[in-house]
């Protein structure tokens, strides 16, 4: 029986190719294109796998990865969530180490930090893996396997 | 005439400047000297006066009751024929009283009968007293009867005399004796003249004068020396004493008091005088508390305060401006303020505005230290002026915002950085979205074209495509943020345009959900504008406003709405487009932002141009964008366009 995995994201052009992606390596995707739908297909599907975006309108991927975390159903489901803002998790720590270099054009990119550090103070966990946009199918193909096999 | 009258009043000013110079209680002294002698002079003369009538008045009885005594006696021996007595009795009675200068009996030819003076047969002349009293003189008309007459003689040798003239009638029963011979008609036989010296009564009066003198003279002295020492003790010394406190303040020395103990009006008026030099005292100590107040203020402010004349020249220097440039207030006190200026053009600038009004407040300049380093300072000049009005200098108050203007300059290159940075980073965005699109299209193409599925190659292809298209339009508002095309300016109907629009975006709106109405006010002006940009712009808010909707969770039968409106603007000169929705609305922060150029909150569909070229086209217009929103309620942007249009200037033409 092959690993499910949902796709969320609210671009049609990427859930087609991520779905084309995923299937073409024998999972089978069920795709949705907001949060709410994103929750209720997870419900309705149990995903092996979620790849969440992070920018959503109505509900962010964020606080629908927190809805999940939180739910005792869900809060195993590993999570690849899908960003266009590059390097958050690797510059995390250079960043509390005290590089202080002034750098005006990190601000999206903190907005996303700090997301992730209030997340671990809500004894939260971290999503298993971010994937920078553009994503390159084959790299993420490679990540799935690696999360489930 | 003239110098007769002129020559008084020119003594009368001597006289006036000698008396001036004279001490206050002399001038008193010699008046109240000159009231007393003058009382003592006339009660003295009155008295002599009175004196004297008394003395005359007793002379009078007394030679008047002598004569009518002798008168007796010479009528009873005339009676009895007994005429060569009378020479005797008229010597015995002048003898019996010392007092009697003569006694004589006269015949009425002026032959001497009897006189203790004269001898017997000696006559006097008709003019001669006392035949003058009856005879006119040189005529003799018999008198039939003559009166007693008393009155007072001047004799030979200043002597004075009481004389009184009695005449001597015929009586009935003698007419015998020779005494009446040649007495033809009339009664008057001849005279009886009594004279009593009043040589006694002048000695007396002569030495009465004398007398009195001494005593004036006396009480003079005396008076004068008392009414001195009066007036010198009771005026002239706290006159002096005024005099003496009057320099001693007049000197600044505000310690001196008087404390007259007496009640008198003097001591009132030094005690007013105490008075005022206490509390001129307490106003000075005051005024120089003041003045040392307002010296140090402006001594210790860290403002560079200088003053200068009316020629340029530096008069005051604080210890603000000491430090600040470097010079002591002695290497500038006296010289020219330009030295001070970097550029003195610009004090002569500065110096031309406030001819205009008293005050230039905040002229940015710079002056030049002592070393030669700029100082930049927020400069405001004070016209001084006397109480006259007269310009007497002119105050400057500088603020040295050197380090200020450095951190303002900082700061707005580090805010330009910032943009810069969100405009880069809103590209990156875009480009990654685009490029996703494009990637993943790609995988399509190339798994299509392995597994020899030309549906997936197409459909990859397509997205190819799309991401193209997506890339090209956005390089196309880049390049319409940076350029400025002529304005093609024609009278526009608003309300037409409208209309248009909300025709052609009807159905995709509804395709979304969102309802969309359209509210124009009838009988709106034309607007002199540029149609197809102001189409662009309402299109832009209206695809914004349809975004903020699919943005926002519609709870409790709310459902997602956009209006177009078209108003009379407020002012009449204008109209106002405005789209509201009510969608999520944005914070505070974002409507700050809003119109940066590539700052965007969507992530994947925006190139964040779209409101930074609706700001720009509004404004060509000379119109204004102005954002209201609440977090979650919604947003309203209203653009107001001048009816008249934008005033376009050749240089705007020309680029």
């Amino acid at each position: 029986m092959p690993k499910r995995v949902l796709v969320v994201d609210d671009d049609d052009n990427t859930r087609r190719f991520l779905s084309v992606a995923l299937e073409a390596n024998g999972y089978e995707p069920v795709t949705a294109a907001d949060g709410d739908e994103g929750l209720q297909k997870a419900r309705e599907f149990l995903p092996d796998l979620i790849l969440l975006d992070v920018m959503m309108p109505k509900k962010t991927g964020f606080s629908l990865f927190k809805q999940l975390r939180r739910q005792e159903e869900f809060k195993n489901i590993p999570v690849i969530m899908l960003t266009a803002v590059a390097g958050v998790l690797e510059e995390e720590e250079s960043q509390a180490a005290g590089e202080t270099m002034e750098r005006p054009f990190d601000s999206l990119r903190d907005g996303l930090r700090r997301t992730i550090a209030q997340m671990r103070d809500e004894g939260l966990v971290k999503p298993n893996m971010f994937i920078d946009k553009p994503i390159d199918p084959e790299v993420l193909i490679r990540s799935v396997r690696e999360l489930i096999g | 005439m003239g110098s007769g009258g002129a020559e008084p009043h020119r003594s009368k000013t001597g006289l006036r400047r000698a008396l001036s110079g004279l001490r206050l209680v002399w001038k008193v002294n010699g008046l109240f000297l000159l009231i007393l002698a003058s009382a003592l002079g006339i009660s003295g003369y009155v008295w002599n006066v009175a004196f004297e009538r008394d003395e005359v008045a007793s002379a009078r009885e007394l030679s008047m009751a002598t004569s009518e005594l002798i008168l007796t006696r010479v009528r009873d021996l005339m009676m009895q024929h007994e005429g060569g007595e009378l020479q005797d009795l008229v010597g015995r009675m002048a003898r019996e009283n010392p007092a009697f200068r003569d006694i004589r009996l006269l015949a009425h030819r002026g032959a001497v009968v009897a006189s203790r003076r004269e001898p017997p047969g000696a006559a006097v002349g008709p003019d001669a007293w006392p035949c003058t009293l009856c005879h006119t003189p040189g005529s003799s008309p018999p008198l039939a009867s003559a009166p007693v007459c008393c009155d007072v003689i001047e004799l030979a040798e200043g002597e004075r005399a009481v004389s009184v003239v009695t005449p001597i009638y015929r009586e009935p029963g003698c007419a015998g004796a020779g005494c009446h011979e040649g007495v033809g008609e009339g009664n008057v036989l001849g005279m009886l003249q009594t004279d009593f010296s009043l040589a006694r009564v002048d000695a007396l009066l002569a030495r009465q004068s004398r007398r009195l003198a001494l005593i004036l003279l006396l009480s003079l002295l005396l008076g004068s020396a008392a009414s001195f020492w009066m007036t010198d003790r009771l005026v002239g010394q706290r006159i002096q004493a005024l005099r003496e406190g009057a320099n001693r303040i007049a000197q600044h020395d505000f310690t001196f008091r008087f404390s007259d103990p007496r009640g008198d009006g003097l001591a009132q008026l030094v005690g007013v005088f105490d008075d005022v030099t206490s509390e001129l005292s307490t106003t000075l100590s005051e005024l120089s508390n003041a003045k040392q107040h307002l010296e140090a203020i402006a001594e210790n402010s860290a403002d560079i305060i200088i003053t200068v004349d009316p020629v340029g020249f530096i008069t005051t220097f604080n210890a603000g401006a000491e430090k600040v440039l470097g010079y002591s207030r002695e290497e500038v006190i006296g010289k020219r303020i330009e030295v001070l200026f970097h550029d003195p053009t610009e004090r002569e600038a500065a110096i031309a505005q406030l001819e205009h009004s008293d005050h230039v407040v905040n002229y940015i300049t710079r002056f030049v230290t002592k070393k030669g380093a700029q100082r930049n300072v927020l400069l405001t000049l004070s016209r001084l002026r006397a109480p006259d009005g007269n310009p007497i200098g002119t105050l400057g108050i500088s603020k040295d915002v050197t380090t200020e203007l450095r951190l303002q300059r900082r700061l707005v290159r580090t805010e330009r950085m910032a943009a810069l940075g969100h405009a880069i980073t809103g590209i990156q965005h875009s480009i990654k979205n685009m490029l996703n699109v494009m990637k993943g299209g790609a995988y399509m193409v190339n798994l299509g074209l392995t597994k020899g599925d030309p549906a997936m190659t197409n459909e990859g292809w397509a997205m190819v495509q799309h991401g193209i298209g997506d890339m090209t339009e956005m390089s196309k508002r880049m390049l319409d943020f940076a350029r400025t095309r002529k304005l093609r300016l024609v009278p526009t109907d608003l309300g037409e345009l409208a209309r248009r629009i909300h025709h052609m975006s009807e159905t995709k709106f509804m395709s979304e959900g969102v309802a969309l109405t359209l509210e124009a006010e009838p009988n709106l002006p034309a607007v002199q504008c540029d149609a197809e940009m102001v189409q662009s712009v309402i299109m832009d808010l209206l695809s914004n406003a349809l975004d903020a909707c699919s943005w926002k969770e519609y709870k409790n039968g709310e459902i997602p709405e956009v209006r177009l409106g078209l108003r009379h603007g407020e002012a009449p000169d204008q109209v106002r487009i405005e789209v509201r929705d009510n969608g999520e609305g944005m914070t505070e922060e974002v409507r700050k932002r809003l119109f940066t150029p590539f700052f965007s909150t969507k992530e994947k569909k925006g190139t964040g141009m779209g409101l930074a070229v609706v700001e720009r086209i509004v404004s060509s217009h000379e119109g204004r964008t102005t954002v209201e929103s609440e977090p979650g309620r919604g947003a309203a942007f209203i653009v107001s366009l001048p009816i008249r249009g934008p005033i376009q200037r050749e240089e705007e033409e020309d680029a």
